[in-house]
């Protein structure tokens, strides 16, 4: 070590000793953080908005057996809710978090706090795990149809819904401490098949990675990596990735998305029924890849300062502005609403943030009536 | 490995401090620390669920302060104020904790360095960080990493020979 190399040390040795740092207000920074979450996937409501009725809560059916219990609300019962109907009528399927309520695909879900995700939405089905009244909760809306997958009351769950909405994974507490791992069909609620994931000493509970559309779910444990299981076999490990992943990056509708320790990218491959790794693409990486169904668009803000441009950006590099935000704005992606087209939240510095739907083909962006 | 934080909150409380230490290296004074730690604990609080997937939270949490330092952009759907339980009591009028410290040469001339070279010294000379560690940390490639620390000394030296600080 040279001299300056010391002198460096030493200095920023003291200078470190001679910070006083502040007490920090954690409740505070949670309220900001929810709040924060909020606006990436809803809209703040006007006060004296006018308020419009939807119809809830019906009869219940459990499932019984095996995973995760399961309860089916049909929306046809008595009206037990209500939400604004200008400008932040709760029309078209992508969900809104309103005022302690979740609403999407004309139904509404009350929840108290949302876990830490925003819901999911694809294809006109919304994934959410909530906190609500009885504990935790995952729920589903599609077609006008609430579905809870599961509860529990004192664990969280996890929730993953596939590129294209038709396929759930759920993670929910199984027997004496193990984790189970249920995949369901969308469309009919049904569950495909459920996975016990036993408890491993410092392994730490799995946590969902993404599911596929071909009804796959990757799921990683911490010191004992990535599994990919689908229902009718066993989960085995993700073999033959290269070089070291510092984490994985989540869901791609191809297969999986993870970041290399040894380079600056996010690593894009498929895993085969052995759990053999391929890798596919390589992409900067990035906190958001907002993908397109098919795997080989997304969606991204601009990063340079100054440019307010949204791009549909491809795996060959090649971007298209998508849309252009005034100075101030920022915007959330909500989900795919198809292939083509995207749904997103456009959100001034202050006020209300306005829905857009995308067409990524035609490059146009349309304001969604009555917002 | 240790047992991940059970919440967000619970992590909040055992780390924040290392957090706010380090944004405080970065930034030079408390207000733009405090800014900057608060900006970045919100952000984790937003990707929690990507956090707790990652082999370490507080090195994911640590790339989200410093990147946030380095972009230099603070998202405006932020809330602006600051969450302190209590007034912080500030080591000097100005808010540099290097003030109050007699015989420091360098850092002064530390914070006059460029966000990106002066977030590689910090994590090299305060953190300790390996170029692989530091490339990590910053989302950049390890010659690059190399290549900025080299650039960051010979700033350094430059400074210091302007200003008559001796070596």
């Amino acid at each position: 070590m040279n001299d300056l190399d010391q002198q460096l040390n030493d200095d920023m040795a003291a200078v470190d000793r001679a910070i006083a740092p502040p007490s920090i207000d954690v409740d505070g920074l949670a309220r900001l953080g929810r709040g924060e979450r909020r606006r990436r996937t809803g809209i703040a409501v006007s006060a004296g908005a006018a308020l419009a009725v939807v119809a809830t809560v019906g009869a219940l059916a459990v499932v019984p057996g095996g995973g995760p219990s399961r309860t089916t609300l049909d929306p046809a019962g008595t009206p037990s809710a209500t939400l604004p109907a200008d400008p932040v009528v709760a029309s078209g399927d992508a969900p809104r978090l309103i005022g302690g309520t979740l609403y999407a695909s004309g139904a509404s879900y009350d929840y108290n706090q949302f876990a830490f995700s925003s819901p999911q939405y694809a294809a006109g089905t919304t994934l959410a795990t909530v906190r609500a009244e009885g504990g935790w909760h995952v729920v589903q809306m599609r077609d006008g149809v609430i579905t809870e997958y599961a509860r529990a009351d004192d664990r969280v769950l996890g929730s993953e819904l596939s590129a294209d909405g038709l396929t759930a994974a759920v993670q929910a507490p199984g027997n004496g401490g193990d984790t189970a791992i249920t995949l369901f069909d969308v469309e009919s609620g049904e569950p495909l098949g459920t996975l016990e994931v036993p408890r491993v000493e410092d392994a730490g509970d799995p946590s969902l990675v993404s599911v596929t559309d071909d009804r796959r779910v990757v799921f990683f444990r911490d010191s004992l990596g990535a599994f990919i299981w689908s229902p009718g076999s066993e989960a085995v490990p993700v073999t033959g990735l290269q070089g070291g992943f510092s984490s994985y990056g989540g869901s791609w509708p191809g297969g999986m998305a993870t970041d290399s320790a040894d380079t600056q990218d996010t690593v894009l491959g498929t895993i085969d029924a052995a759990g053999a790794w391929t890798e596919t693409y390589r992409v900067p990486r990035s906190p958001d890849y907002s993908w397109g169904p098919s795997g080989d668009t997304w969606v991204v803000g601009g990063f340079e300062e100054g440019d307010d441009n949204v791009y549909l950006e491809g795996l060959d590099r090649e971007r298209t502005v998508l849309l252009t935000l005034s100075a101030g704005e920022y915007v959330d992606v909500v989900g795919w609403e198809s292939a083509t087209a995207i749904v997103l939240d456009v959100e001034p510095e202050t006020g209300a943030a306005t829905r857009m739907v995308c067409d990524v083909v035609e490059l146009d962006c349309t304001e969604v009536a009555g917002r | 490995m240790p047992a991940p934080p059970a919440s967000y909150e619970d992590f909040v409380r055992a780390r924040s401090t290392a957090l706010y230490r380090a944004a405080y290296l970065l930034t030079g004074n408390t207000a733009d620390a405090e800014d900057l730690v608060q900006v970045a604990l919100v952000k984790l609080y937003v990707g929690w669920r990507k956090a707790r997937k990652a082999q370490s939270i507080e090195g994911y949490a640590h790339r989200v302060l410093v990147n946030a330092f380095i972009s230099g952009r603070r998202p405006a759907r932020f809330t602006r104020e600051r969450l302190v339980a209590a007034p912080p009591e500030r080591p000097a009028a100005s808010g540099d904790a290097g003030e109050t410290v007699e015989g420091l040469v360098l850092w002064p001339l530390v914070r006059e360095l460029p966000p990106r070279q002066r977030a590689v010294v910090v994590l090299r000379y305060l953190d300790d960080l390996s170029e692989a560690e530091i490339a990590e940390a910053l989302g950049m490639a390890p010659g690059t990493v190399k290549s900025t620390a080299s650039a960051a000394l010979k700033n350094l030296r430059a400074r210091m020979d302007a200003t008559g600080v001796e070596r």
